[in-house]
């Protein structure tokens, strides 16, 4: 059987047992009162407050406060976090606008690198219920990455890849581009294979589509209008034809009867004097008859001449707009199934990554942890100077 | 003593009455001195930092505020940062009284009394202090706490841990 009580009761005991007043006991209370009664002002006595006061905190807070004022108002250099990092635009009216949810200023100089050219156009009316839709897209992504030269021979490979083509590149160790043209139907693949190269924070791409609907509408109506011309052109100069035509055979066919009328009477052998004579003179009227039929005959093929060389010529000018109208639309046709952009390459330094992961009030956010670690200290050392 | 009436009291001594510190001196002092008795292993050592500890509490009683700390704990971690100071000038060089030690002590429950300072002298210091403050002072897990500056969950844990080991030793000791 045990004998020995449970640990617990054990202890109990042991620590009564152990309390007990020193033998001393009221000769230290005494010293200890009168120390009690000579302290000045006991009653009236309040917690000492100079040095209470965490001054360093509220510094922290305050700086905490000032640099999100700061950054707030934009006067802190905030730079491209790149998440989303994305601008994607357009409108029907083909003009490209950035999409909301991007952070970066419209004035920033990054921006500006990232917007794409903008091409001028017809300012005409489009009626609404045209909803034919020639989508031109470009492209521009910024890629940060600290392999700069790697990953732009790996963006010409793609865009060769897609069955496009490089127009310039160039790299160094610290910045890098490849402007290319990849077929529309391919773009989504490229794009998509470009994102996976660098992850999500490192890529800002800019992607703008415009509707060249009123580029389209203007070749159309230019093409309508030579062509309505080139058809006049071609009309009067059937007509020239076709009026040369008639006079030149009345002007032959009177020439004809004149050479008839005058065969017949050189024929006559009479010997009547009287009618030798008048047939004379009548020969002598259809040889200038004749003269001047020939005169109107060679007037008539001149004039002819010259206004059909001025027709044909008006005619070849309307083809010829016609063909550079036609190239036109063939041109935009092919902007519409191609995509022409720019991917720029910065090498980014270690920060940089580390300034990329950090939200955007990362100063405020030091100083409150800064704050709440100097009060915790203070809380600390308050506390060991009651003890 | 009720923290209310412990918070009464001190109030009370912070205006000066004289009954109020007696109050707490009788409340206090048998365990105060038994801790510093059993740390110490030396009474008039024990006696010389109990009228310091005491000195420096009425010293410090103004600046007691409310209830966030309490006197009780506030005591005990006073005594025992003297404890400290003195090891350290003294290089820790702790005599053993047993004479006085024990004087105080009747001869009633004098094998029970061994068998613990036994049990206890088999564990660490951090056990033995632990357990000093849980059984001498008598002060709850959240004064003990408050004493050593961390979290009751890690006292009630550390102490749990303590007695398992004493317990450990109380049997492999039982015949």
């Amino acid at each position: 059987m045990n004998k020995h009580p449970d640990i617990h009761t054990l202890l109990s005991t042991w620590g009564k047992r152990n309390r007990s007043l020193p033998s001393k006991n009221e000769q230290i209370k005494e010293v200890v009162f009168t120390a009690f009664q000579s302290m000045p002002g006991l009653a009236a006595a309040r917690p000492a407050r100079a040095g209470r006061t965490p001054w360093l905190s509220l510094g922290f807070a305050g700086m905490a406060a000032l640099a999100f004022l700061v950054t707030s108002t934009g006067l802190w250099p905030v730079q491209y976090k790149g998440t989303p990092a994305r601008m994607e635009g357009g409108s029907a009216q083909g003009v490209a606008e950035p999409a909301a949810g991007y952070d970066v200023p419209m004035d920033s100089a990054a921006n500006r690198e990232m917007m794409p050219p903008y091409y001028p156009y017809p300012q005409g009316e489009v009626p609404a219920t045209d909803t034919r839709e020639f989508l031109r897209t470009s492209y521009s992504a910024t890629l940060r990455t600290r392999r700069v030269e790697d990953l732009t021979r790996r963006v010409e490979l793609i865009v060769r890849g897609m069955s496009g083509r490089v127009d310039y590149s160039n790299s160094s160790k610290e910045y890098g581009s490849v402007n290319f043209t990849v077929p529309a139907d391919r773009f989504e693949a490229f794009r998509a294979e470009v994102k996976s190269m660098v992850g999500d924070r490192f890529i800002m791409e800019n992607v703008s589509r415009e509707n060249l609907l009123p580029q389209k509408r203007s070749i159309e109506e230019q093409q309508a209008d030579i062509q309505k011309n080139l058809d006049a052109a071609k009309a009067r100069r059937t007509g020239l034809v076709a009026t040369h035509n008639k006079a030149s055979a009345a002007l032959r066919s009177r020439l004809t009867d004149i050479a008839y009328e005058m065969e017949i009477l050189q024929s006559d052998t009479t010997t009547d004097p009287a009618r030798r004579a008048q047939n004379q003179y009548r020969i002598q009227q259809l040889q200038n008859e004749q003269s001047s039929v020939n005169a109107q005959l060679s007037s008539e093929n001149a004039s002819y001449a010259r206004q059909l060389a001025a027709a044909d010529s008006e005619i070849s000018g309307w083809q010829n707009a016609l063909d550079g109208v036609k190239k036109q639309d063939q041109n935009l046709m092919d902007n519409v199934a191609t995509v022409s952009g720019t991917i720029s390459l910065q090498w980014v330094s270690v920060w940089g990554i580390l300034d990329l992961y950090l939200p955007e009030q990362w100063p405020s956010i030091l100083f409150v942890i800064a704050a709440i670690v100097s009060y915790i200290l203070h809380r600390r050392k308050m506390r060991a100077i009651t003890i | 003593m009720s923290p209310h009436d412990e918070a009464s009291l001190v109030a009370r001594a912070q205006r000066g009455q004289r009954d109020a510190l007696e109050s707490l001196w009788n409340e206090f002092t048998p365990q105060l001195f038994g801790y510093l008795v059993n740390t110490l292993k030396d009474r008039a050592l024990a006696e010389d930092l109990l009228q310091t500890a005491w000195v420096k509490a009425i010293e410090g009683l103004p600046r007691l505020e409310g209830r966030a700390v309490r006197i009780r704990p506030w005591l005990f971690a006073v005594a025992r940062n003297l404890c400290r100071e003195h090891w350290r000038s003294a290089k820790r060089n702790v005599p053993l009284d047993p004479e006085e030690h024990d004087a105080a002590t009747d001869d009633s429950g004098l094998e029970d009394k061994a068998l613990a300072e036994q049990l206890l002298a088999s564990l660490s210091e951090s056990d033995r202090e632990l357990l000093r403050l849980r059984y001498i002072a008598d002060l709850s897990l959240a004064d003990i706490a408050a004493a050593l500056h961390i979290n009751s969950v890690s006292v009630r844990v550390r102490i749990h841990r303590a007695l398992a080991r004493a317990r450990k030793i109380h049997l492999s000791q039982e015949p």
